[in-house]
């Protein structure tokens, strides 16, 4: 049996056969069965997907202090590497942390993707093709086919420019909340470049699938949204009145990171210290670019971030000589 | 050249989440059915040693089935592209022909997924279309059944939920009934009645004289599948996994029976007994009169092909391309064919010949005696 046939059997066809049903119980409404179905997913996965931005945007957070990292042992691949670990390791960050529940959640995405658009039966061939996918043991998922395409304003199995725009629209509301925000010039153009290009492509490609589609991806990220700000806020999103971004308060282990920024351009012997929680509220300021750093420097108040250590320097110091 | 390079380095991040995404979304789109264009598995009418039906190609072909030569081929005509760049459409398609022709008295009619009727001479064999209905655009919906011409007219349903009756000569309509769902089964006439399935569910008695509704049948599922008259007595599958025998004069139900997944093939009569193939892959052969079963024929494959009747024997074509010879006295199952190809189309039967149509365009012909095979490729 080839591996196609494995997966048609044990994922895409319960997928399929389920998604019928559902619509039974749904007033024989596909669009709204395609909503429902996507939130139960979603809650189903909720524990990885915490998991997922958790550690994401841990990543985020230490974005600055590993481009000084790399800054600092420049000369040093192995140092640099250890420090980073060390600090990835210190910040509750890592790799596996991020891709690992994406991993996971890969496969029931591509099967919700793919069952939708083959219960959009158009063509005679598809009614064939889906005749061979349902449980003769369920009854009513035969008489149920085919399903009512219609959904407010729209055919699930013809494409929709509106709701493209608005699969376009979320998609960017939700990069420009997950786009880490870093010092490093090329990271920062990537994720701007990101930010836009992403919601383009989808919302292009959204005008020529079927809607049915299109309003899975758009309910999918909205979901994606709601749990981004639960699990770490507005992001870059909204910052905050002092330029920075609008996160919401972050502990690693109880611990909080806290930033300065280098006080000058020799100093170099400075050391990234990860420093223990004194007072809840304290924020990093993963979300602040480096222009922006450069503009408060010294001046931030609460003194948070990771702290450049300069040996012999204090916070007052800094803030006299800055 | 070089300021390209840099920005693809510059950007090869990004550029390489994009590409896989669009490749992702494109082979997606390419492996599911929605994203495949519509083909077509038009059927043969065979009239005077002359085979017509409508090609992969999108145009009516008419073949001499005496030697297999390709007489003539008129193009319906060419549509633009209806999806969308990752849809696996080509640049320019072709009008699909799923409904298999009819013939008048000296016209040639077919209807195309395009949502228009055309009417050819089917003696000057010329390519122009002696009219096209309707006239300008089209009906609103494709038409996937084929057309029945009767007595002066032209009747077939259309995705739009209507049933036309148009003028055969002219192609001017006559009327039209409206149903509450799309209609892709082909009509059936049988006296001043024609016999219709629709996706509402329902089989329609209609009034030939003018589309006024006899009577009407609920079933618990779509009715794609031709209806077959024998006997005062309606015979049709449906979604529901049933096979219904209606009275022909009121619409009372006979009897029902039940299988183990869709009817889209036509049944076929054959001396009291009703055989019908299913997707579940099984010829079922059901008492015309009580609908109980007499046997089955278990084929191990989707039947969606109309068979046929040659002599004693019931054809029958499974997807995946073998065709077998059902002896309707012996009760003995034996293959005449595997095109090793998928075949939908229903199939026709002319002189101890079989025409199947096959997905990839091929017309075989299959002597039913000696399993003689013949290609004959009707698709540019």
């Amino acid at each position: 049996m080839a591996i196609g046939d494995i997966w048609d059997l044990i994922i895409l066809n319960p997928m399929i056969n389920v998604l019928i049903t559902l619509s039974e119980y749904l007033a024989d409404n596909f669009g709204m069965t395609i909503i429902v179905l996507t939130i139960i997913i979603n809650i189903v996965m909720y524990p990885l997907t915490k998991k997922q931005l958790k550690a994401s945007k841990a990543m985020q957070e230490i974005q600055s202090q590993v481009s000084e990292i790399r800054k600092k042992y420049a000369k040093d691949k192995q140092k640099a590497s250890q420090e980073q670990m060390r600090l990835m390791k210190e910040s509750g960050a890592s790799y596996a942390g991020c891709l690992l529940p994406m991993l996971v959640q890969m496969p029931v995405w591509i099967v919700l993707y793919q069952s939708i658009i083959r219960v959009v039966a158009v063509a005679p061939e598809d009614f064939l093709n889906l005749s061979q996918r349902l449980y003769s043991a369920w009854p009513s998922v035969f008489s149920q086919v085919p399903l009512d395409r219609s959904f407010l304003w729209l055919d699930l199995a013809v494409s929709d420019t509106f709701l493209a725009v608005l699969v376009g629209a979320s998609m960017w509301v939700q990069q420009k909340m997950t786009t880490p925000i870093t010092s490093d010039p090329q990271q920062r153009t990537q994720g701007q470049m990101m930010q836009v290009m992403m919601p383009l492509m989808f919302a292009f490609i959204s005008m020529s699938f079927p809607s049915g589609l299109a309003l899975y991806w758009a309910t999918s990220t909205v979901i994606r949204i709601i749990m981004q700000y639960y699990a770490t806020g507005w992001g870059g999103l909204i910052p905050t009145k002092d330029g920075r971004a609008g996160t919401k308060e972050k502990e690693y282990k109880g611990r909080t990171i806290k930033e300065k920024k280098a006080l000058t351009e020799d100093d170099t012997s400075a050391d990234i210290v990860i420093e223990p929680s004194t007072a809840r509220g304290e924020e990093t300021d993963d979300g602040q670019s480096g222009d922006q750093r450069e503009d408060s420097r010294g001046s931030r108040p609460g003194g948070t971030g990771p702290v450049r250590r300069q040996s012999g320097g204090s916070r007052s110091n800094r803030r006299k000589r800055g | 050249m070089r300021s390209v390079i840099r920005v693809i380095k510059k950007y090869r991040g990004p550029l390489l989440i994009m590409a896989i995404l669009l490749g992702g979304l494109a082979l997606a789109g390419c492996q599911t059915g929605r994203g495949a264009i519509p083909r077509g598995w038009s059927g043969g009418t065979i009239d005077n040693g002359i085979l017509f039906i409508g090609s992969q190609t999108g145009e009516l072909v008419a073949v001499d089935t005496e030697d297999s030569s390709l007489i003539f081929s008129a193009p319906l005509e060419t549509e633009a592209p209806s999806s969308g760049i990752f849809s696996c459409v080509p640049a320019s398609s072709a009008v699909a022909i799923y409904g298999s022709p009819s013939l008048g008295d000296n016209l040639v009619y077919i209807g195309g997924y395009n949502g228009k009727i055309y009417a050819f001479s089917r003696d000057e064999f010329r390519q122009e279309p002696r009219w096209i209905y309707p006239r300008q655009e089209n009906i609103g919906g494709a038409i996937v059944g084929g057309t029945v011409f009767d007595q002066g007219k032209i009747y077939f349903g259309a995705d739009n939920n209507k049933i036309y009756a148009l003028d055969a000569t002219d192609g001017f309509k006559e009327w039209e009934f409206e149903t509450g769902n799309t209609v892709w089964s082909t009509p059936v006439i049988d006296g001043n009645t024609l016999y219709i399935g629709s996706f509402d569910k329902k089989l329609y008695a209609l009034n030939t004289s003018d589309g006024s509704k006899r009577w009407d049948y609920e079933t618990e599922g779509t009715i794609v599948s031709t209806p077959l008259v024998y006997e005062n007595t309606v015979y049709f599958g449906s979604f529901d996994r049933h096979v219904y025998a209606l009275n022909t004069a009121d619409g009372n139900l006979r009897w029902k029976f039940a299988s183990e997944n869709w009817f889209w093939a036509r049944p076929v009569a054959v001396n009291g007994a009703i055989y019908v193939a299913g997707l579940d892959g099984i010829v079922y052969v059901l008492d015309a009169a009580t609908g109980s079963k007499r046997m089955e024929f278990n084929l191990g494959n989707p039947v969606a092909s109309s068979p046929v009747l040659v002599d004693n024997m019931v054809i029958v074509a499974t997807e995946a391309g073998v065709v077998y010879a059902l002896d309707t006295t012996s009760g003995r199952q034996s293959q005449l064919a595997d095109l090793k190809e998928r075949v939908s189309a229903p199939l026709a039967a002319s002189q101890g010949k079989v025409y199947v149509h096959s997905s990839t365009g091929v017309l075989y012909e299959i002597e039913v005696q000696t399993g003689a095979l013949r290609e004959i490729n009707i698709s540019k």
